[in-house]
C-alpha cells in the first residue's frame, strides 16, 4: 500500500469514520425513537448498548481492517478462514444494498437544501406540497444520480478524497448542529421539550420494547457491524490503536445523537406543542421533510437555520454514503480492479439498483426493512468470525497490539463472544416476530416472509461461490505486505 | 423541568459529551507522546 492509501494522521482517520457513523439516523430516526419511547428512560437504555453492542463490535471491526488489511471479504477470509468468505460477502452485500436506497435519501436532503437556499420552503405549506410532488417521481431520480455522482467524485481519489471531504464537511456539520442547538434551546417554551427528552420515567424500563429500541437505535445509528469501520481502519496506520478510536466513534456519534434529539425536541415543543405527537408520530421523512421545515417557516430567522439544518442533514448523508462506496470499491480492488474502474463500476450499480427506490416508495420502504434488519445478522457474523479467530488472541495481538492506547481486559472476550451474538438472535426475533395473516407473502413490503425470501437468495448465492470468493478477495495487490502502512 | 429531569439531563450529556472530550483529550495527548518517541527513535 502507498503512503497515499493511508490517512495521514489519526484525526484524519477519526473525522472521516465519524462521517460514516454520523448519518441521518442521527438526525431524523433518535429524536423520534427517544420521543416516543419514554425519553429519558430510553437514553438509560440507549447508553448502556453503546458498552454493549456498538464500542464491542467496533474494536472488532477496527481490529479486523487493521490485520487483515482487505476490504469485508478478505478480512472474513483472512481472519476466519476460506469458508467464511460468504459472510463476509453477507455484510458487503447488506451495507451495498443500503447504499442503493440511502443515496436516494442523499438525493432528498439535497433537493430540499436546494428548494431552503432558493426560498422554496417559505411558507408553512410548501414543504408537504414539495414533498408529494418529489418524492416517488423522476425528479428523486434525477437527485438520486446527483448524490452517487457526489460520492464517486470524492472515492475516485481513494482515502485522501474520503479524507480531504471528512476535513470539510464535519467540522462544519457539528458547528452547524451546535448553532441549530443553541437556537432551539433558547426559543421560548423549549424547556418543555428538554423536560420531554429527558424526564425518565422508570416503570418504562421494565418493558422488554424500551431496550429492544435502544439497541436497534446503537445498532443502526453507529455503523457498528456494518462492515464501513473496517473498510476505513484497512487505511490506518500501522501504529494506530483500536480500542481508544472504537470508543471515540461510538461517543462521538453519540454526542451527534445527543444534540440532534436537543434540536428537534426543542423546536417542536417551542414552536408547535399542541402537534408534538403528531410530529413525532410522522415517520423520519413526515418529520424531516414535511414538519420541520414548517416548524423552522414559524420561527424567527427560520429561513437561515432551515437552511444550516438540511445543508447539515446533507452533510451528514454525504459522508455516508462515501463510506458504502469505498466499501463495495475496495471489495472491487480486493479481487484485482483498479480503483477508477472499481467506483465506477460500484457508482453505476448504484445507479440502477437505486432506480426503483427512486422511483417508488413502496420499494424504498422494503429495502429500508429488509437490510436494515440485516444488519442484525451482519453484527452477529463479525461475532462469528472473531470467535473463529480466538478472541483472547486477537484481543492480546491486535487490540491490545502495537499501537494501542487503551487496553482491553477479558470483559471484551465475554461481550463478544456472548453478548452480542445473544443480542443479535433477540433482534432478529424481535424485529422478525410479527407472524400475522399474510407474513409468508414475499413480495409484500413489510411482511417477515420479504425478509426471509431475500435473504435466502443472496445467502444461497453467497455459499455457492463462497469457494470463489475467498480465492478472488486476495487476487489485488497484498496490503499487508507493502509496509505502506507502517509509519 | 423537574428536579428528576435536570439530573438525569446532566447524568447522561455529562456521560456522552463528558466522555467524547476526555476520550478526544487523551487520544491527542496518547498521539502527542507516540509521535515524540517515533522522532526519538529516527535520532537514535
Amino acid at each position: 500500500m502507498s503512503r497515499s492509501d493511508v490517512f495521514t494522521s489519526r484525526w484524519g482517520m477519526l473525522i472521516a469514520t465519524l462521517g460514516m457513523a454520523v448519518g441521518t439516523g442521527n438526525i431524523w430516526r433518535f429524536p423520534r425513537i427517544a420521543a416516543s419511547n419514554g425519553g429519558g428512560s430510553f437514553l438509560v437504555a440507549w447508553v448502556i448498548f453503546l458498552f454493549l453492542w456498538s464500542v464491542p463490535l467496533m474494536i472488532v471491526e477496527f481490529s479486523f481492517g487493521k490485520r487483515a488489511r482487505r476490504g469485508t471479504v478478505g478480512s472474513f477470509v483472512a481472519m476466519g478462514g476460506p469458508g467464511m468468505a460468504w459472510m463476509g460477502g453477507f455484510v458487503a452485500l447488506c451495507a451495498t444494498g443500503i447504499m442503493f436506497y440511502y443515496s436516494v435519501v442523499t438525493g432528498w436532503c439535497l433537493r430540499f437544501l436546494a428548494a431552503s437556499v432558493t426560498g422554496g420552503l417559505a411558507d408553512g405549506e410548501s414543504s408537504r406540497r414539495l414533498w408529494e410532488s418529489f418524492a416517488g417521481t423522476p425528479q428523486s431520480l434525477v437527485t438520486h444520480v446527483l448524490a452517487i455522482a457526489l460520492g464517486v467524485g470524492v472515492v475516485w481519489f481513494g482515502v485522501r478524497g474520503i479524507e480531504r471531504a471528512a476535513r470539510v464537511l464535519i467540522p462544519t456539520l457539528v458547528v452547524m448542529v451546535m448553532i441549530l442547538a443553541v437556537r432551539a434551546v433558547t426559543l421560548p417554551g423549549a424547556e418543555q421539550g428538554l423536560a420531554f427528552l429527558f424526564t425518565p420515567d422508570w416503570s418504562q424500563l421494565a418493558s422488554p420494547k424500551i431496550w429492544l429500541e435502544a439497541l436497534t437505535q446503537n445498532a443502526w445509528d453507529t455503523g457498528a457491524g456494518w462492515g464501513l469501520i473496517l473498510t476505513y481502519a484497512i487505511y490506518m496506520r500501522a501504529r494506530e490503536d483500536v480500542s481508544l478510536n472504537a470508543f471515540l466513534i461510538g461517543f462521538g456519534n453519540n454526542s451527534m445523537s445527543l444534540l440532534a434529539g436537543i434540536m428537534v425536541l426543542c423546536t417542536v415543543f417551542a414552536i408547535n406543542p399542541q402537534a408534538q405527537s403528531e410530529i413525532v408520530g410522522a415517520g423520519n421523512e413526515g418529520l424531516t421533510f414535511i414538519w420541520m421545515p414548517q416548524l423552522f417557516a414559524a420561527m424567527p430567522g427560520g429561513s437561515i437555520f432551515m437552511v444550516l439544518f438540511f445543508a447539515a442533514l446533507s452533510f451528514a448523508a454525504l459522508t455516508s454514503l462515501i463510506a458504502m462506496l469505498e466499501l463495495a470499491t475496495r471489495i472491487l480492488i480486493d479481487a484485482g480492479w483498479k480503483r477508477k474502474q472499481s467506483i465506477l463500476i460500484v457508482g453505476g450499480a448504484g445507479i440502477v439498483f437505486g432506480a426503483p427506490s427512486a422511483l417508488k416508495m413502496e420499494i424504498f420502504q422494503n429495502q429500508d426493512w429488509v437490510w436494515g434488519v440485516g444488519l442484525m445478522l451482519s453484527g452477529l457474523f463479525f461475532a462469528l468470525a472473531a470467535r473463529k479467530f480466538g478472541l483472547e488472541r486477537l484481543r492480546r495481538e491486535v487490540v491490545n497490539g502495537d499501537g494501542c492506547d487503551l487496553p482491553v481486559g477479558r470483559w471484551w472476550v465475554f461481550m463478544v463472544g456472548i453478548l452480542v451474538p445473544v443480542e443479535a438472535v433477540v433482534l432478529l426475533v424481535w424485529w422478525l416476530r410479527d407472524l400475522g395473516p399474510g407474513w409468508w407473502q414475499p413480495f409484500a413490503t413489510f411482511s417477515v416472509g420479504t425478509v426471509l425470501a431475500q435473504w435466502a437468495v443472496a445467502l444461497v448465492v453467497l455459499l455457492v461461490l463462497n469457494r470463489w470468493l475467498a480465492k478472488t478477495s486476495s487476487s489485488g495487490n497484498d496490503l499487508t505486505q507493502q509496509g505502506g502502512a507502517a509509519s | 423541568m423537574s428536579t428528576v429531569a435536570w439530573i438525569t439531563m446532566a447524568v447522561i450529556c455529562g456521560t456522552v459529551w463528558g466522555g467524547f472530550v476526555s476520550l478526544w483529550v487523551y487520544a491527542f495527548r496518547r498521539e502527542g507522546i507516540k509521535t515524540s518517541e517515533q522522532n526519538q527513535g529516527a535520532e537514535d
